[in-house]
């Protein structure tokens, strides 16, 4: 059954990997535990990806494995509706921005081992 | 991989794993130069920006730098949609037809002007800010060339003309970090939203023919090529499913 959300998507990624014998064929990235999945982004060296729930209430990193991409591990970000957050190239830190009073943009910085921290220009 | 510098593979793995270790992260922020822009607005305020400001982050250490001016002022604001990068670890950048490096004191500063030719889109440097590379497209031709240019002279190193019949990319390409993989879409379903899928590796000067990784796919957005070629990422939108 189709639904539409609001606004929202739902992301669905394909990934095709080298091999010594060429390129695999293209597989999909099934992330297990995460609902209403969104793709935000990925740390460039693809070992890496983010994703949200639909309601933008979390985040979640997860990674790729040898049995396939990890369950996210969450974190609540500092604002309710961050905008599409980015990911360093190493993948372990997240930078989103947005407002809590609609005025002053703030910056947000998640290091994957520590708490949220929070710049403000 | 930088075959132009006797750099192997595996030593280029080696300085990715030392930036890595290093975690020493730069990145680009301009929304305090925005709530500037907002408060000091002028008549120009919609075409530039006044000044290009970088935070630097260390992870391991849980610290973010004040604001480290570049130094770099009257930027359009047309070359922040398209026309930037910042290498691996932000000691350089290219904005707006300038080459800036972080030199050894810390300081940004111009290196040099390298002006792309043509319609262009989508610069890229690679992870050591040696090599930039961009689509390059002449006012109404259709026969687009992906250049890479010597970031240290501003010169031509070698350009992939797309093939004759693949040559509706429509800027529907992306390039590894060590650019020497190309992924785009040839799309030949005028109309469907469909595309093919195509991998070019290149090899110093010359480059492979293309391979044919996935046909007739939904195309949405660029495709994502990981730092070392080795991945290529599709995302794709759909209408939730229960």
């Amino acid at each position: 059954m189709y639904h539409l959300v609001g606004i929202e998507y739902f992301y669905l990624d394909q990934y095709v990997e080298r091999t010594k014998d060429g390129w695999t064929s293209p597989c999909k990235i099934v992330v297990e535990n995460a609902t209403n999945t969104v793709f935000h982004g990925l740390a460039r060296d693809g070992t890496l990806a983010l994703v949200s729930s639909s309601l933008y209430d979390e985040v979640g990193l997860t990674e790729k494995t040898e049995n396939g991409w990890s369950s996210p591990q969450y974190f609540t970000p500092k604002i309710p509706v961050p905008n599409s957050p980015l990911i360093s190239e190493d993948g372990n830190v997240v930078v989103y921005s947005g407002s809590n009073d609609r005025k002053e943009p703030t910056i947000y910085f998640y290091f994957r081992e520590g708490d949220s921290t929070k710049l403000e220009p | 991989m930088y075959m132009e510098n006797n750099i192997s593979r595996k030593d280029a793995a080696q300085m990715k794993r030392r930036f890595i270790s290093n975690c020493m992260i730069y990145l680009l922020v301009l929304p305090g130069l925005i709530r500037q822009a907002l408060a000091d607005r002028s008549d120009d305020f919609f075409d530039h920006l006044n000044e290009l400001l970088v935070y630097e982050i260390s992870p391991e250490e849980g610290t973010i730098s004040e604001f480290i001016s570049t130094g770099i002022t009257d930027i359009p604001l047309s070359a922040l949609s398209d026309d930037w990068s910042a290498n691996y670890d932000g000691s350089a950048i290219y904005i707006d037809r300038k080459f800036i490096v972080l030199d050894t004191n810390n300081q940004y500063k111009i290196e040099r002007e390298i002006h792309l030719e043509g319609i262009t889109r989508h610069p890229c440097l690679d992870s050591e800010g040696k090599i930039i590379t961009y689509l390059k497209r002449e006012p109404g031709d259709n026969n687009p060339s992906i250049r890479f240019l010597d970031t240290s002279t501003g010169q031509l190193i070698t350009q992939y003309t797309v093939l004759k019949q693949h040559r509706e990319i429509l800027f529907s390409y992306d390039i590894s970090a060590d650019a020497n993989t190309i992924a785009y879409f040839f799309i030949p379903y005028s109309g469907t939203g469909l595309g093919d899928l195509y991998v070019v590796d290149r090899k110093e000067t010359y480059f492979t023919d293309p391979i044919l990784i996935q046909d007739r796919t939904f195309v949405e957005s660029p495709p994502r090529v990981s730092s070392g070629g080795n991945r290529i990422f599709l995302f794709r939108s759909v209408c939730g499913t229960d």
